[in-house]
């Protein structure tokens, strides 16, 4: 009973967001704003609802229903609802006086619903259709301006590469009922649980495939290497749908492997795409974001980089650290892309005390203290999974010890230790409590020193080696080339644009600030 | 190929070319850095000719506009915002003979005579929509590379922080040639070999564009000119480096090899053509020959089609004008024996609210108008730092510099751990680390941000408040002697005779969150920051009892119960903050109830909704408003400017100026040789023309001079501006939401109508003497309009005198 009752709640989210959405989108309405927030704090009432509801009656289920109650659904739907909130009291005074207003609250609400819709879906249709109802509802955000030739050809990009995703994301739900005849996302899980732990069941042919096409779609869905363009060109529509965009759309992508991890960790093929394409993404977008002049053009390609680490992070079996780096990511970016009206002080703060370039010596000093210090943690916590994550962590905090002084400033060490152990501290502790909080699938988890470990563990020291040498040694020819070629993009965008206008042309849109010609033969014509 | 090239660069461009070149070249006006945003003319370099011919110029070379549209005059006609008096008034004045009928048709015709093509524009005309247009693609890359080459945040394409920079031109020449992407992005396989051929030197290249485009004499300076005006966001900032050069004697001008890059392309797309396309050159070629031969007569040709939208433009500024006549000749003038408070404001036009709202608390309260710097040619360079930034108006050089006088060390360590836990958190090997340890925290500050905003500081204004200040000049301590004369100057300069027991020296500054463009909002005369350095620095020179008695030595006498308080205007908030805790009631009282007064006045521009409430509801309105991270209208700045009036506060103390005049006190009396009035038409008026064009400017033609939609910018290389979306044009001037409110524009274009209370002789003089004052008054970049004692208003316009209202006795 009280299941139904809690059910229904849920489902009452994306229903209230998708009536508001028709609501607000018709006329141009004043006050929209305050009424809206009306509602998201509405939808916020009916979450705590459901899940005290839900807390309550603490028997499980037996029978496969529609709403997932999972922990990670709960928290994506937090997630999704606090991005909500957020966005529309931003959106409230930033938004004002845009001549078509209504249409912004329409989708902006239509993308929210389709979210919560798919982050609570146990149905693989519903899910399905929730996953169209996105990229259909963004779209319509994304082209918000529709005067503006490369926000159309962005968009337009989108809209190609989103039908790729649900066209294999429908194709691997196909599949997997053929052989289970189920849609139900729980029964398929507790299925390849099964598998993994019993020596005697293999996983069929199709089953890896639909492996291999999820792990395609979020590829897709995350925007890595080469089908990365779209994200860094769409900073053609407003602000906050670049923070909806980064912080609640673009995370989906891991959120579909967390929930298939059983399936996903069987199938290596599966994973050993993810953990090229992604590992190499995570590197190339990281240099490339470096070589960016614009605020928030750095912003997207860094989103590009972060989705590759959570999905490598996915595809080495460690999902409670692609969790917390799926909402940590979202609370930081959308915060950035809110934010970035703020550059020109941060530009300031940073000419305040302009960087020093660190002697050997604090290098020596920072690689020291942060290896100690992680090992020690290693050690305490008597960790047994892949190291490569843990160098990422070393490396970056020796970089914080070692370049802790500005040219005029010079530093002393203990803040910055102290500094490096709370990072470390919050680090092992948020970890921990995610992991209490999804499915313990300590069969899934790869071991230290694998493959697939050492390979992510030589990108992330040539991440580190070659930021440095673009950093520090800019002179070097070579360093020269690639400073030149990171800056181009590395041209995989231009490719994708160019394929991407020969297999289906789109018309752009007729440019601004037309000039007059004269014609000799008829009297004047406009430019197109 | 290669070897007529090399035959070519035997010779050299012949000096009329280049001095045709550069005469283009210096026709673009600079633009300022984001953290220093002053408002700039964005005509400034042109006012050397009638502004209708550069707006015909304009509108040829860039179909770019000085003017507002006819819709635009037509509803304010109809609305009757102009005159029919003025209309007719307009009509009169102008050397054509238009009747009012005729007017009134112009305004339903629709057509618009053709413009001038570059060789990017003729291709554009006629290529495939589905291809990326030439201009976009060619101002992109233009725009990309020079954001690169400009910045100074870290090393990118091999600009990096040695001494051996590579030059504009070839620097982009060799990133240009290793770069593929063009080639694909265009769809023309190929056309990147053709930069490999392209002349290392931009004179070379130049030369080689004049031959192979056959420019002569007639089209070349024109078409220069139009490259530039094509990627006028980027010349604008290169404009700004030379003009710092020049100021600081120090030459940057990349403005010719800038164009040489835009010349580049012209040559390359030519080339490209001619190989690749003939039927296409042949075309192009033919079109090219008939632009160049149209393009002398297009000039006098926009310059009559537009005659008829300039007598609109006229008649609503006499409309205004004929209005504010009335109200100078009829008012009646006060009367100060002995003020009890007296505040000295910038001339900002935001002051003349405020100074209103303080006036009327007590009749014996006096104001005065001065530019807000206060004449002290400050740079302030905190002490914790190594950073300094210019006090003071762009036209001028610093020569004093200033820092706080306390050694602050805690500070220093807090702003290197500021700084350096945001380069970790953005470093491309550090910021997933930051994000997996930190990133949640960022979910708090949203909730705060959004829901309980807080004050956000400016990273270095807060440095700035302090007590004590330190003066050198070349790193010398500012000698008693010097502190004396500066300050007798600027007191003489104030015209302050009488001293009140208690003299505010308020300056402003605006407070906005998360806005790009705040310093915009800030005090234009203190170089875009807020004018608390200048005031505190003069409050402590003035209080000084060892100036105090050179200055008696000077023959000034400042009561020693006089006490200088150096305040800031909160042009957002409307609230005046005082640096100093001994305040009399009185005066606590005052500046409550004026802030109070100004905050409804200004209501109905800002939230309308809000007038049936109560004043403390206003005022907290008026500070969230300020804290929301949201807000993209946080206060409406100089919109709506229209006059700049030069005369005693007493002449004007009785009108609403309904906040759209700059004052400016000044008594020809105490003037002796007129110095103070050669100052303030060399200075301050510039300084206003410069803020009512950028208005104007911004409002008239966005897309040019105005920064487009502020939730689609971008902040480039930390401070150097923005793009609107993800590139495209640096963008200068003001965004839409700071001249529309979503339905109406808040600024009528409209010139400065600048009244000076002075002899006629004077200011024949200055005008002669001053080749900016007599191009600004005769080339119609402004009125100057002659308050006379006697009750007459004239107009000073090509050496003459034109009477335009007289007080009939």
């Amino acid at each position: 009973m009280s299941m139904w009752l809690s059910s229904i709640l849920l489902v009452c989210i994306p229903l209230l967001l998708a009536t508001a959405a028709w609501w607000f989108g018709r006329t141009r309405t004043k006050n929209a704003g305050k009424s809206l927030l009306h509602v998201a704090l509405a939808m916020l009432m009916l979450f705590v609802g459901a899940l005290i509801i839900q807390g309550l009656s603490a028997q499980p289920l037996a029978e496969p229903r529609y709403i997932s109650y999972a922990n990670l659904n709960m928290l994506m739907l937090g997630l999704v609802l606090f991005m909500a909130v957020i966005l529309i009291a931003f959106s409230r005074n930033y938004m004002a006086g845009q001549a078509r207003i209504n249409l912004y609250w329409r989708w902006l609400l239509n993308t929210l619903a389709a979210v919560s819709l798919v982050v609570i879906s146990n149905h693989l249709l519903m899910f399905w259709l929730g996953w169209l109802g996105i990229s259909l509802a963004l779209h319509q955000l994304l082209t918000y301006y529709p005067e503006r030739p490369r926000a159309a050809l962005a968009a337009h990009k989108k809209f190609l590469l989103a039908r790729i995703a649900e066209a294999s994301l429908l194709i691997a739900i196909v599949m997997l009922y053929q052989q289970h005849h189920t849609f139900f996302i729980s029964d398929l899980v507790t299925h390849f649980n099964q598998v993994a732990l019993d020596e005697q069941w293999q996983l069929s042919l199709a089953e890896q495939i639909a492996a291999v096409l999820i792990a395609l779609t979020a590829l897709i869905k995350c925007a890595q290497l080469p089908v990365h363009g779209w994200l860094i060109q769409v900073v053609e529509a407003p602000t906050p749908v670049s923070a909806l965009l980064h912080a609640g759309v673009i995370n989906l992508g891991g959120f579909l492997l967390i929930l298939f991890a059983p399936l996903f960790m069987q199938v290596p093929a599966a994973q050993w795409l993810v953990l090229i394409v992604a590992g190499l993404s995570t590197v190339i977008c990281a240099l490339v974001m470096s070589t960016r002049i614009s605020i928030k053009v750095r912003l997207a390609w860094s989103t590009s980089a972060q989705m590759g680490l959570m999905l490598v992070e996915c595809a080495l079996g460690l999902f409670e650290l692609a969790l917390l780096h799926l909402i940590a990511h979202s609370a930081y970016k959308a915060h950035a892309f809110l934010n970035s009206g703020n550059a020109v002080y941060e530009h300031l703060q940073r000419c305040l005390a302009p960087a020093k370039v660190p002697l050997f010596s604090d290098w020596l000093m920072g690689i020291g203290v942060a290896a100690v210090s992680v090992v020690g943690v290693l050690l305490w916590l008597d960790y047994q999974g892949p190291w490569s994550m843990w160098l990422l962590l070393a490396l970056a905090l020796a970089m914080l010890i070692a370049q802790r002084h500005s040219q005029s400033i010079q530093a002393s060490l203990l803040p910055f230790i102290a500094l490096t152990l709370v990072l470390l501290f919050a680090y092992s502790a948020i970890k921990y409590i995610l992991s209490g909080l999804l499915p313990s699938e300590t069969h899934l988890a790869l071991t230290p020193f694998s493959l697939a470990d050492v390979w992510i563990m030589l990108l992330f020291a040539a991440l580190f080696y070659l930021s440095c040498l673009l950093r520090f040694q800019p002179n070097r020819p070579a360093i020269q080339r690639l400073s030149v070629f990171l800056f181009a993009g590395l041209y995989l965008d231009e490719w994708l644009t160019r394929l991407t206008l020969k297999v289906w042309p789109v018309r752009l849109p007729i440019r601004v600030n037309v000039k007059v010609m004269d014609l000799p033969s008829s009297t004047s014509a406009k430019e197109f | 190929m290669s070897s007529a090239l090399a035959t070519r660069l035997n010779f050299t461009i012949n000096p009329q070319q280049r001095d045709m070149l550069l005469t283009a070249c210096k026709k673009i006006a600079p633009t300022w850095p984001l953290d220093q945003m002053i408002a700039v003319n964005p005509f400034w370099q042109m006012r050397d000719e009638p502004i209708e011919k550069v707006s015909a110029r304009l509108s040829v070379l860039a179909s770019s506009h000085v003017l507002m549209s006819k819709p635009y005059y037509l509803a304010r006609y109809q609305s009757g915002d102009i005159s029919a008096e003025a209309l007719e008034q307009a009509a009169l004045d102008d050397k054509n003979t238009f009747s009012i009928k005729e007017l009134e048709d112009f305004l339903q015709l629709e057509e618009e005579p053709a413009h001038w093509h570059n060789i990017a524009d003729l291709l554009d005309s006629q290529r495939d929509q589905h291809k990326m247009a030439w201009r976009d693609e060619i101002t992109h890359q233009i725009s990309q590379f020079c954001a690169a080459h400009y910045q100074q945040l870290r090393p990118i394409l091999q600009r990096h922080h040695s001494t051996h920079q590579p030059s504009l031109y070839r620097h982009w020449l060799e990133v240009t040639r290793q770069d593929r992407g063009i080639s694909i992005v265009m769809d023309e396989p190929g056309l990147h070999a053709y930069f490999k051929h392209l002349p290392d030197d931009p004179e070379a290249l130049l030369l080689l564009a004049i031959d192979t485009l056959a420019l002569d004499d007639s089209t070349l300076e024109p078409y220069a000119h139009a490259l530039l005006l094509d990627i006028n966001g980027w010349a604008s900032w290169v404009a700004y480096l030379a003009w710092q050069g020049e100021l600081y004697a120090k030459p940057h001008d990349d403005m010719l090899e800038f164009l040489a890059i835009r010349m580049a392309w012209e040559l390359v797309i030519w080339q490209y053509l001619q190989d690749h396309q003939p039927a296409v050159f042949k075309q192009l070629s033919a079109q090219w020959l008939r632009e160049k031969t149209q393009l002398p007569s297009l000039f006098a040709i926009h310059e009559e089609a537009q005659q008829p939208l300039w007598i609109w433009f006229k008649a609503q500024e006499l409309s205004y004008q004929q209005h504010l006549n009335q109200q100078l000749l009829h008012t009646k003038k006060a009367i100060m024996v002995k003020p009890k408070l007296q505040a000295a404001f910038c001339i900002d036009v935001r002051s003349e609210v405020i100074r209103r709202a303080l006036e009327s608390q007590d009749s014996e309260i006096q104001t005065f108008g001065f530019a807000g710097f206060f004449g002290l040619p400050l740079e302030y360079k905190p002490q914790a730092s190594s950073l300094s930034r210019p006090q003071l108006p762009g036209l001028l050089k610093p020569i004093i510099c200033v820092s706080e006088d306390s050694k602050a060390k805690p500070q220093m360590s807090k702003l290197n751990q500021l700084a350096r836990w945001q380069s970790w958190s953005q470093a491309a090997p550090s910021a997933f680390s930051m994000v997996e340890t930190m990133g949640w925290m960022y979910a708090f500050k949203m909730l705060k941000k959004t829901f309980f905003s807080q004050t956000d500081g400016h990273p270095v204004n807060d440095l700035s408040h302090q007590q004590h200040w330190h003066l050198t000049k070349d790193k010398n301590e500012l000698s008693l002697q010097d502190k004396a004369e500066l300050a007798k100057g600027i007191l003489h300069a104030m015209g302050l005779t009488e001293f009140a027991p208690e003299i505010l020296l308020v300056g402003h500054g605006s407070h906005t969150t998360n806005n790009l463009h705040a310093a915009g909002l800030d005090c234009g005369a203190c170089g875009g920051q807020t004018g608390e350095v200048n005031v505190r620095v003069l409050a402590q020179l003035l209080n000084n009892s060892d100036v105090r008695k050179e200055l008696e030595d000077l023959g000034l006498v400042i009561p020693i119960n006089t006490r200088f308080i150096a305040a800031l205007h909160n042009t957002t908030t409307e609230h005046i903050q005082c640096f100093d805790e001994h305040l009399s009631d009185s005066v606590k009282t005052w500046l409550t109830a004026a802030t109070s007064a100004a905050q409804t006045e200004r209501l109905s521009n800002i939230e309308p909704t809000l007038a049936p409430a109560s004043t403390e509801q206003i005022n907290a309105a008026y500070i969230k408003r300020s804290k929301d991270w949201s807000q993209v209208r946080p206060e409406w700045g100089l919109a709506n400017n229209a006059a700049f009036i030069v005369a005693p506060r007493q002449w004007t103390r009785h009108i609403n100026l309904q906040g759209r005049s700059f004052l400016h006190d000044y008594e020809w009396q105490n003037d002796h040789h007129f110095s103070v009035l050669e100052l303030i038409m060399t200075a301050p008026m510039v300084v206003t023309n410069w803020i009512n064009m950028q208005y104007n400017a911004s409002v008239t033609d966005n897309l040019k001079y105005g920064s487009g939609n502020k939730v689609l910018h971008n902040a480039v290389g930390g401070n150097m501006g923005v793009f609107e979306g993800n590139g495209g044009d640096l963008r200068i001037g003001l965004a839409m939401q700071s001249l529309h409110n979503g339905e109406t524009w808040m600024h009528q274009p409209q010139r400065l109508a600048v009244y000076v209370a002075a002899p006629r002789e004077p200011i024949e003089h200055i005008s002669a003497k001053h080749d900016n004052v007599r191009q600004l008054i005769d080339n119609q970049w402004l009125y100057l309009l002659r308050l006379a004692d006697e009750g007459l208003i004239e107009r000073f316009y090509q050496g003459k005198w034109w009477l335009q209202q007289e007080l009939k006795q």
